[in-house]
């Protein structure tokens, strides 16, 4: 941080560009829409994508070292799926368990924990590549919701199980509508909060970075690499799990596709957030300000009422159009660091003195 | 004749070929459980229904050689196909969510040149972003899918668009002397670029980029040219399973392609295609569409439960994969440690 000639205010920005990015989005969409700026909509921002917030959480995890996990889209369905399961009584589809709430919110984020054990063995100990364990776990996950399924959505939830992803902390009356203070909402924001203190302060964090750089040189330095990973992968399928009951309680309901094609989105919103697929760069809050970018673009372009067809091809131009400002970024950085390099070294000098002298 | 000398030479040979020997395995399991899986009515099923995957596959293994990834891939399928059939058929209202086409309806052999030229220009578009403007290749080709798959559902507002004409199924449809032109077309592809990728330069510039990109620099060649060409190819050759799939279906469906990406890098890498660049061959990833070929068409076969069988699917995959690493695991003891080692230097340094 320290950061002494060009200037400071310039490469503060160029660091931070992902907050420019949804500071510029969330003004840009304010000045287009009179909606947008609405207490209702602000609230609902967070809430909407509380639940792709816990995925980007696990992909920074896995990320940092240097993995990525694509299976967590599956793990949100199949532990959404299991917790209806074992919720709701025979006739509405369920096993007819009806275990108490807070019961089954322990076991699903156990089976989450469970699948990314299970994730985190078969990458380090039996060796097999991570991609395609994962992606081949995202078909086995995804098949299993399916199966255990009744075919169709199961919904109507006791209360307790829904108040984490669908419940509210507080409602503010104004004159242009309700703000609405959610409890999934401000879940999200201590998760990542935790998560960043988690990576950036403890020694567990300094070993993922440690690993996410190089492998061999963090195992050389005494680093119990398959351990680190092993548990980042168990966290994230914990924070997938917890998508799972955020997504199911927001809803109220519990479909086989729940959670469906979203890995990729995912992926993008932490790469844009500064993490890297190839490890040991980028933050967690990095991440959040991802998340945050891409719900400012949803609700922005929904509320607009671009026409359903055309959502897709512009959250693509607005996201290559990030990108294109993160390369110059990039760049940019590469220009001052090789014109600090220059003014440090010594070289020229030197031979000056020395023919002088 | 292999130059097997001892022992170690046979399992040195057989691991390094080991997704063949995964294949036979396969081929045996199956053709004895099942009835008339080795028949070759079936057979030809399986290289029909691989054919679409296998010419997707071509274009991400080169991706992925040279230590890229291209997502947009399934976005031009979608899109070409969609393309296509809107410039092809006489105009329609739209009902029960069908619809006709623009109302041009352009001859086939216009169309197809047309098509095929959106695909590798949207992948030269990929790669100029990527090595030109320096922009993160997954978020690119992620937006471009993104972009792409809009476009396609734009255009058709969602609407099917059936009856594409015969001249234009031939590829997907047709057959000559009783093989499927698809099956041909799939293994000509992979006879031209397989001798591209193993006996001309710019396949050793592919795998030379992949290695390490900025020895590449060094060594005197322009990466971004060698990569904005392996994009290029791979948006032309998604273009031509886009036309093969419309010819296959005759009929124009926005969702064509929805989430092939997956599919088709597990079949690479299980093809022996490295994600970190720099590895593998046109060749091994044939093998790896085969084998995931082979494995659907067993679970239609086995009348697995329509619910089920995405995770029986995945579990075979899985432990192919784990028996796959076993025989990592013995490569990597057999053989020098110390080039995985380096490998990871020259990895670190491309990185920082």
């Amino acid at each position: 941080m320290n950061r002494a000639g060009p200037n400071r205010l310039v490469s503060l920005m160029v660091d931070n560009l992902i907050w420019l990015f949804v500071i510029g989005a969330f003004i840009a969409f304010s000045l287009l829409s009179d909606r947008f700026l609405s207490p209702y909509n602000l609230g609902n921002i967070l809430l909407r994508s509380a639940a792709f917030g816990m995925l980007v959480l696990s992909q920074a995890y896995t990320f940092i070292t240097g993995n990525f996990d694509l299976s967590v889209e599956s793990s949100l369905g199949l532990t959404a799926m299991f917790a209806a399961l074992m919720l709701v009584t025979s006739e509405a589809g369920g096993w007819g368990w009806q275990l108490h709430p807070l019961l089954v919110i322990l076991l699903m984020l156990v089976l989450g924990g469970l699948i990314g054990l299970f994730n985190g063995v078969l990458i380090t100990k039996v060796g097999v590549n991570n991609l395609l364990v994962t992606i081949a776990m995202l078909f086995v996950l995804r098949g299993a919701t399916y199966g255990i399924s009744p075919g169709t959505s199961i919904s109507f939830f006791p209360k307790e199980f829904t108040w984490l992803g669908g419940g509210t902390l507080a409602r503010i009356v104004t004159d242009d509508g309700n703000f609405v203070l959610s409890v999934a909402g401000i879940f999200v924001i201590l998760a990542f909060l935790v998560g960043h203190i988690h990576t950036r302060y403890t020694q567990f964090g300094r070993n993922m970075y440690a690993v996410g750089a190089d492998a061999d040189a963090a195992r050389a330095a005494g680093i119990n690499v398959d351990r680190v990973v092993i548990i980042v992968y168990i966290i994230a399928g914990v924070c997938a799990a917890f998508a799972g009951l955020l997504q199911a309680g927001r809803l109220n309901a519990a479909t086989p596709t729940m959670g469906a094609n979203l890995i990729f989105a995912v992926h993008g919103a932490a790469i844009i957030g500064g993490m890297s697929i190839y490890g040991g760069r980028g933050n967690i809050i990095g991440a959040f300000g991802g998340v945050l970018l891409w719900s400012i673009l949803d609700t922005g372009l929904n509320i607009m009422r671009v026409s359903p067809f055309w959502i897709d091809v512009s959250r693509g131009l607005l996201l290559l159009f990030a990108v294109l400002l993160d390369a110059l970024r990039v760049r940019y950085q590469r220009n001052v660091q090789m014109r600090m390099a220059l003014a440090a070294s010594t070289i020229g000098l030197d031979d000056k003195e020395h023919s002088d002298g | 004749m292999l130059g097997i000398r001892n022992r170690h030479d046979l399992l040195e040979l057989g691991s390094r070929h080991f997704i063949w020997v995964v294949l036979v395995l396969t081929a045996v399991v199956f053709g004895s459980t099942i009835d008339k899986y080795l028949s070759v009515p079936n057979i030809t099923n399986i290289l029909i229904t691989g054919s679409v995957l296998g010419v997707l596959v071509i274009g991400q293994a080169l991706c992925l050689m040279a230590r890229k990834l291209d997502l947009s891939a399934e976005g031009t399928v979608s899109l070409v196909a969609v393309m296509a059939a809107w410039l092809m058929l006489p105009y329609r209202e739209q009902d029960f969510a069908q619809a006709g086409g623009l109302g041009v309806e352009l001859d086939p052999l216009i169309v197809i040149p047309i098509i095929l030229l959106l695909g590798a220009f949207v992948g030269f578009l990929n790669g100029f972003m990527i090595m030109k403007l320096n922009m993160n290749f997954f978020i690119v080709t992620l937006a471009m899918q993104l972009v792409l798959r809009g476009l396609a559902l734009a255009i058709s507002e969602g609407a099917i668009m059936p009856g594409t004409p015969a001249a234009f199924n031939w590829l997907g449809g047709g057959r000559v002397a009783g093989i499927p032109v698809s099956v041909i077309a799939t293994i000509g592809l992979y006879l031209v670029f397989g001798f591209v990728m193993s006996r001309m330069q710019f396949g050793r510039k592919v795998y030379a980029v992949g290695a390490n990109e900025d020895a590449a620099r060094a060594s005197g060649f322009s990466p971004a040219r060698t990569v904005i060409l392996v994009y290029t190819a791979s948006g032309f050759l998604a273009a031509m399973a886009g036309w093969m799939l419309l010819g296959r279906l005759e009929a124009s469906v926005p969702t064509l392609g929805v989430g092939m990406t997956l599919n088709v890098v597990a079949a690479a890498v299980i093809g022996g295609v490295s994600l970190k660049g720099g590895e593998g061959s046109i060749i091994g990833a044939f093998a790896g569409v085969l084998f995931l070929a082979m494995v659907n068409n067993a679970l239609n076969l086995m009348n697995v439960d329509p619910l089920w069988v995405n995770a029986v699917r995945g579990l075979i995959i899985l432990v192919a994969l784990i028996i796959d690493a076993q025989k990592s695991r013995y490569r990597g003891r057999a053989a020098a440690p110390d080039k995985a080692k380096r490998a990871e230097a020259n990895q670190s340094a491309a990185l920082s």
